[in-house]
């Protein structure tokens, strides 16, 4: 008979699918987190129900509250599998099969997610699962499909039971890009809290909950988390299995205390165990920007962050380019097009090119560098964008100057200054659209476009760095093709601005829009049957976004004095996916005045030198080896002021290869042109998931009442069915997007074909408002994860299923199947075996007992083809016998695994901690120089004793960490958790 | 608590210390590490400076050593003498402890830590009869050794000997044994 263990709760080690007793009834493990996060060793247990009060429930209980008993192995119940095929013990194992985490570094999944994965796009996952503690900055080039690669080591860690929790921190403007992108190829989903998602969220949860502990995975914008001061105070309380931080150079460190940003990254930092960052401009060209960010990966990283060596930082990011991977990328990147789109002036246009050149302020532009651009440089610049711009920027320096009321004071020079930018604004305004010589040729393209005529034509994204540029296109190219051109202006919900941009055939994207805004403007411009077709964007969309769905046309109506911009830019339309030739365009003044034909040039060598960029470099930031677009600005600007030529300017090749990845150049080449990761097969004893799920769902018929027979494909490997309410529960917590129903009648289309799930993802663009129809089934869905618990938990309390098979087995011999897991101190699986403990015949000369892998059992045994169950009795009591020694075997073998991984780890391990050893000594010694310096000096002050123990606090703090760390993360706890699975005999004994 | 774990430790000088315990502490199936019969064996404080390389003062100072050790140092240096038997009971011991701890664990770094017991032994039976000074710093070595809980746990940390092996190089290079250096 069996029955619970009256052993209150021990260590805190339930695995995965262990089942266990808790108020009397019966759950199944889903998993294990700490109950109070840093202080306690108590553990919250996040359950299923199985017994029939309980059926399905979920629940979490904490084991400071709740004994959580788990139910003695020796002690289960052996029963004889009725069902046909032995459908039901097939399944059992299945289940815990699929839920069994891999300990190796290896591929499982991600790489099986609804995509076409390029071999490099591997790299990052299993460049970080290979080490023990996955972090890695994924610093890959624009548009090599970063959100892919992050997604594939997510589906990992969430595959090894590392990924409950996520927390990705994007652009306000790509939160549902990025969602959507998980989800449709992953099926990892994740709640949006943009303004309209705090909104709901906070009509649904108690006031002062924290959100982060209602959903296991969250995506937010990190302006989201900054400006909600209350957000700080919770993430401190919270723990999480992975943070990404896309686009992170926004968060590295740029000097003083550090950004509001970067102290908020250092607090995700502290609180995950994995961590994943994404940018393709990682570095703003100073070592301590970068150092911020690798000291976010690996807080004992960089000891000096002005000076650091390779050795401090290697494995902990991955840089490649497009010229790196070509050969890698099939079919997925296209070659682009370029043009230059050269609009000779008009006599307007010059006039103010020419006015400008001349002035001569007498009350500004006294003094030149630093960094600042003179504002007649300011005035030319705006000026090469458009007369209106231009316009608009002289009327600002008059109000802000407050030129009009030093005139009216009787103050000469701004007197002088005023009359000097009223005539430019005179000049501006007499260059009406008429003549202006760059919208007239932007006209001719669009008319190319199919604009001419009233009707759609094709989509185009038109960059200007100049918002009064934006609005003289939108006021002009509507009026021009009568497009329905809606302004949003900072609407709060989605469903606002839905109903403003209704519509829209045309918008501006900007900075100043809200988050749902933006969102709304990309969902729209990425979906087919949306009628916007052009987009005028600044440079605010110019980071992160996919434009490239329906869109490979891209005009830079403006050049911006950016290399690293002009690259984000074309990046939105040439980027891994592109089906089509990304066709640039590039509008260029063309004054003819000799005294102004300088900035022209200087134009066109950013343009030429960005291109060989892309094809030689991989990134144009080298060039100018500054690795931030305002400081390019700044050098380009005083370039131009200078008169330099623009091969000065802007040089053929880095001047000064200070570039931190060039010092590792031959590092990431070799690892550009390494083998393909490697890939691993998980056992199944099902064809595929479709198969799995199709013998679940039988099983499942056959205990719900009213549950509808699924559909099955003809053609296609696809299932549809209306889900039962338990599975709907589910749902509660998960977006509301991907409700597939109301009122109760929800049905689901899963398919294994990753075709048709990327078919519908396509076919999803076609609609702002849509999701894709058909999702992947895969082990990481939660209908599959439902399938998982609801077969499970067919089997009575403690019972395990007996097979009699006709193959692999000697005559009398019999097998005991048994799941043996080790956890970490968190609780979180770091070794998973399933083994076969062999008894020969009673009296055989075999002997005593072995274990084998019960791989191999399942290959002698066929268990993956179809078993025939004749029925046959069994020797219940004489298996249940055989568990005691089963389970002592297998507990022994696991504690010689146990140490034997822990060996291989310290092996990995040991190099890296005498780093950190090295990496604290070299911090404490030059604290103490620095100490002992002053005061060989003077007295030290209070403040500075402060500062001085603070920072070796801090650096304590660190190690202390780390050493925790390896502690509870990396060492297994020395009792295996183990479980019988099920039993086998040989038909007629 | 590393305080009380290196009083303890101390309180076994007061323990008969002899060759039979040395030999007792030895693992079943583990040939016993004993000193050699040493002539110039003696009671503590009437030891004689020893002719050769080990005629070398220890000048060791505080930032020579891990900082790790820098705090107990001093603390080790002015413990009251013991002999070599006893010394190499002590290291006998702490080596048992790390042995039984390896079976267990796969952190425990037993090969340095075998390196670092069988240098002892060594500069132990070098050093036996050397003067106050000089056994006082082979003295504080040994013990620094057997404490467990010094910077990372020996027993439980894959780097708990590191800092060991470090003092370890810094005394025998201070006493003019640098043959007996270790690699770690």
């Amino acid at each position: 008979m069996a029955r619970p263990s009256s052993s209150p709760k021990v260590a805190p080690t339930y695995a995965p699918g262990a089942r266990v007793q808790v108020r009397g009834e019966e759950w199944i493990v889903r998993d294990v987190s700490p109950a109070r996060f840093g202080f306690s060793d108590e553990v919250a247990v996040r359950v299923v129900g199985v017994s029939e009060l309980v059926r399905d429930k979920e629940a979490i209980f904490l084991t400071e509250l709740d004994d959580v008993i788990e139910l003695r192995p020796e002690e289960t119940k052996l029963v004889l599998d009725t069902s046909p095929r032995f459908r039901r013990s097939k399944l059992y194992i299945s289940s815990l099969l699929r839920q069994s985490p891999p300990s190796d570094a290896a591929l499982h999944i991600g790489h099986k997610g609804a995509m076409r994965p390029a071999s490099y796009q591997l790299v990052p996952a299993a460049k970080a699962l290979g080490q023990p503690r996955p972090r890695i900055l994924i610093a890959d080039g624009v548009g090599l499909g970063k959100t892919i690669e992050a997604g594939i080591l997510l589906a990992e860690l969430i595959r090894r039971g590392r990924g409950r929790r996520i927390l990705v921190v994007a652009l306000k403007s790509i939160l549902s890009q990025f969602q959507q992108e998980l989800w449709a190829r992953f099926t990892i989903p994740l709640t949006r809290l943009d303004s309209r998602g705090v909104e709901r969220m906070q009509a649904r949860i108690p006031v002062g909950t924290n959100p982060f502990n209602v959903y296991d995975r969250v995506i937010v914008s990190i302006d989201t988390l900054k400006k909600e001061a209350r957000y700080r105070r919770y993430l401190e309380q919270t723990r999480w299995d992975v943070v990404v931080i896309d686009e992170c150079q926004n968060v590295a460190f740029r000097g003083g205390r550090g950004s509001q940003r970067n102290r908020l990254a250092n607090l995700l930092g502290r609180t995950t165990d994995a961590l994943v960052l994404t940018s393709a401009t990682p570095h703003d060209g100073r070592p301590e920007s970068f150092a911020s960010l690798m000291n976010l990966l690996e807080p004992t990283a960089v000891a000096n962050p002005v000076k650091y060596t390779h050795d401090e930082i290697q494995g902990l990011y991955v840089r490649r380019f497009k010229k790196d991977i070509e050969g890698a990328a099939g079919d997925n990147f296209t070659e682009r097009a370029l043009t230059l789109e050269k609009a000779p002036t008009t006599p307007e246009e010059e006039a103010v090119l020419l006015h400008i050149n001349d002035l001569a302020f007498k009350t500004m532009d006294k003094k030149q560098g630093a960094g600042r651009m003179l504002f007649k440089t300011t005035l030319r610049k705006a000026a090469l964008s458009s007369p209106s711009a231009c316009a608009a920027t002289a009327a600002e320096r008059i109000k802000r100057a407050k030129l009009v009321d030093l005139t009216e004071a009787g103050d000469d020079d701004a007197a002088h200054d005023l009359d000097e930018l009223q005539t430019l604004i005179d000049l501006c305004d007499a260059a009406t659209p008429a003549k202006q010589a760059k919208l007239q040729r932007l006209f001719a393209l669009l008319d190319g476009l199919g604009y001419a005529k009233r009707g759609r034509g094709a989509r185009v994204v038109i960059f200007s760095e100049r918002r009064a540029t934006l609005d003289l296109l939108q006021r002009e190219l509507n009026a021009r093709y009568d497009l329905k051109s809606p302004l949003a202006k900072g609407t709060q919900t989605a469903k606002q601005a839905k109903k403003v941009l209704e519509g829209a055939e045309i918008a501006q994207f900007h900075g100043s829009l809200t988050d749902v805004e933006q969102q709304q403007l990309v969902k729209r411009f990425g979906a087919e049957k949306s009628p916007l077709s052009i987009l005028l964007a600044s440079d605010a969309a110019a980071e992160g976004i996919n434009l490239h769905y329906y869109c490979h046309r891209l005009v830079h109506y403006d050049i911006p004095w950016s290399l690293i911009t002009l690259e984000q830019r074309n990046g939105r339309i040439d980027r891994f996916g592109q089906a089509h030739t990304p066709d640039l365009r590039y509008l260029l003044s063309v004054p003819e005045n000799d005294a102004l034909k300088g900035d022209q040039r200087v134009l066109e060598r950013l343009i030429e030198k960005e291109n060989a960029a892309h094809h030689n470099l991989g990134d144009a930031a080298l060039l100018l080896n500054l690795f931030d677009p305002v400081a390019e600005e700044a050098r380009i600007a005083l370039g131009i002021e200078r008169h330099e030529a623009p091969e000065v300017i802007v040089p053929d090749a880095p001047a000064d290869p200070l570039d931190f990845f060039a010092m590792f150049d031959d590092e990431l080449k070799a690892e550009a042109q390494a083998a393909p990761p490697a890939t691993a097969e998980t056992l199944a004893l099902y064809a595929d998931d479709l198969a799995y799920a199709r013998d679940a769902l039988a099983e499942i018929a056959e205990t719900t009442p009213g549950f509808i027979e699924p559909e099955y494909g003809v053609e296609r490997p696809t299932v549809t069915f209306t889900a039962p309410p338990d599975l709907q529960r589910r749902y509660d917590l998960l977006p509301r997007a991907l409700h597939k129903g109301v009122d109760g009648h929800w049905t689901f289309q899963l398919t294994t074909d990753r075709t048709l799930v990327e078919a519908a993802l396509a076919e999803s663009r076609k609609d702002a408002e849509k999701w894709p129809e058909w999702e992947l089934l895969w082990p990481l869905h939660p209908v599959a994860q439902w399938l998982d618990d609801r077969v499970l938990g067919r089997l009575e309390r403690h019972e395990a299923p007996v097979l009699t098979v006709r193959k692999g087995l000697a005559p009398g011999e019999r097998v005991i199947i048994l799941q043996a897991v080790l956890s970490n101190k968190r609780s979180q699986p770091v070794l998973a075996r399933f083994f076969a403990a062999r008894f020969p015949a009673v009296g055989s000369a075999g002997g005593a007992a072995t274990l084998q892998d019960f791989e191999a059992l399942a290959a002698e045994t066929e268990l993956t083809e179809p078993l025939v169950n004749a029925q046959m009795p069994i020797d219940a009591a004489g298996l249940e016998a055989l568990l005691p020694e089963a389970v002592a075997l297998v507990k022994q073998r696991m504690n010689a695994l146990r140490v034997d991984a822990e060996k291989a780890v310290a092996l990995l391990l040991k190099p890296e901690q005498k780093r950190v050893k090295k990496w604290r000594d070299a911090i404490l010694d030059r604290l103490d120089a620095e100490k002992a310096a002053l005061t060989a000096k003077r007295r030290l002050r209070a403040d500075e004793m402060k500062r001085f123990d603070q920072q070796v606090a801090d650096v304590e703090q660190r190690v202390e960490a780390r050493r925790r760390w390896i502690d509870e993360g990396l060492k297994a706890v020395e009792r295996p958790y183990v479980r019988v699975v099920a039993a086998m005999t040989r038909v007629g004994g | 608590m590393r305080l009380n774990h290196l009083n303890s430790l101390l309180d076994q000088r007061c323990a008969p210390h002899s060759e039979e315990l040395v030999k007792s502490s030895q693992p079943i199936g583990r040939p016993p590490i004993c000193l050699p019969t040493d002539p110039l064996r003696s009671t503590p404080g009437e030891r004689t400076l020893r002719p050769g390389t080990g005629g070398a003062m220890s000048g060791i100072q505080l930032k020579d050593l891990p900082r790790e050790a820098r705090g107990v140092w001093p603390q080790l240096k002015v413990e009251p003498p013991q002999s070599a038997e006893q010394l190499a009971a002590i290291v006998n011991k702490h080596l048992d402890q790390a042995r039984t701890a390896a079976a267990t664990s796969g952190f425990v770094d037993l090969t340095l830590g075998e390196k670092i017991g069988a240098g002892c032994l060594d500069l132990i039976q070098r050093c036996a009869g050397s003067d106050a000074d000089h056994w006082a710093t082979v003295q504080a070595a040994v013990l620094y050794f057997a404490l467990s809980e010094d910077g990372d746990d020996d027993l439980t940390s894959m780097t708990g000997f590191d800092d060991d092996a470090e003092v370890f190089n810094v005394v025998v290079e201070s006493l003019g044994y640098p043959d007996l250096r270790i690699d770690c």
